[in-house]
């Protein structure tokens, strides 16, 4: 059995248990039971969720950081970008200490729908893509692959697959968002999914208020 | 009644329900079930505290502290860069201003630690801490943000063997001495006399050790 630990934000929540489902007999799937929110909170927390699973054995990290670092709830995003860069590299740099094992894959943060943004709460596409890139040139150095998630959003935003102005929690959100990530994940350890049934899946049950907005 | 927000990591969560207590029949003294952790949680939260918690519009006084989750070494450096901890502490000013438009501002410089525990990746340094503290101070001096320099009580607390453990001042006189520098910090300001409290009877609120945090 392979083992694979999944880290992000309210997107990975929407995704991990089809993750896991799907990969049930051939993988172990780990995930935090919370939010791992923005850059910050992440490299705090690493140490004390690791914990929980056997960290040296694993062979692979699916992660993805950026939705809470690029919300605007004052003058300017949480993060700049220039913080976020930093934050993305001292992350993987942790992340590859503590399952030093590992294969590492980062996710791009997803598209969002701008026409629910207000003036205390928005994020902004171009932003998004800016704040890719960034990640993009923190993570060039080493051999960290990239998951692109932010095309496969788009396309999954326009078929409908939003369940708010944020989130992919749908059947197609998942099949779509969900289906990258196991497709990345199968090609990079040689294993091979299961099928997910989608009309009897249950997601994870988290709160609205750990899923956040 | 006055109306006064306490904010902040596991420092304040030592001292709050004690300033309450003795600020019982002169203020309502609120403040979050949580620990406030570093500057990006606080920006990100403050909103969220206040809404959730009821609070109303008309605080008179906010009193609050961040800083020693964003210089905790858990890795090469501290959490949060010098510079990047100065922006924030700026913007988190301006943001409590927008939140309780009416309040004074208080900020409490970040308390001394003992050192002897530091290691496996869980590291502050006494240095660093008040290399923050002037950071933090040098971004509040353009605006009317009191400071109230808990570093130099807590440095007294120590040396009183008053520290809970490396970090913490949990001990009767621990909140004795940081719990009524912000008490009678807050007094003076909103001209308000607090009542004493019985440290032997008095029960501080029941936070778990994973709230808290090390």
């Amino acid at each position: 059995m392979k083992k694979i630990v999944l880290l992000g934000d309210s997107i990975r929540m929407g995704y991990d248990k089809y993750v896991k489902t799907a990969l049930e007999g051939v993988a172990e799937v780990y995930y935090p039971s919370v939010n791992c929110k923005f850059t910050q909170n992440v490299l705090r927390m690493l140490g004390s969720w690791s914990r929980e699973w056997p960290a040296e054995e694993i062979d692979l990290v699916h992660w993805n950081v950026g939705g809470w670092d690029l919300l605007h709830l004052d003058e300017a995003a949480l993060s700049t970008p220039e913080y976020y860069g930093y934050m993305i590299g001292r992350i993987d740099r942790r992340l590859r200490e503590i399952f030093p094992k590992a294969k590492i894959v980062f996710a791009l943060t997803a598209h969002v729908d701008e026409s629910g943004n207000t003036a205390n709460h928005g994020r902004y596409n171009a932003e998004i893509e800016q704040y890719n890139q960034v990640a993009i040139d923190a993570l060039k150095q080493n051999d960290t692959l990239i998951n692109d998630l932010n095309t496969i959003s788009k396309l999954a935003a326009e078929r409908g697959a939003m369940s708010d102005r944020t989130h992919y929690s749908t059947d197609e959100g998942r099949r779509l968002l969900g289906g990258a990530v196991i497709r990345l994940i199968c090609e990079e350890l040689d294993i091979v999914p299961s099928e997910v049934d989608l009309e009897t899946f249950e997601p994870e049950n988290y709160t609205v208020e750990e899923i956040g907005s």
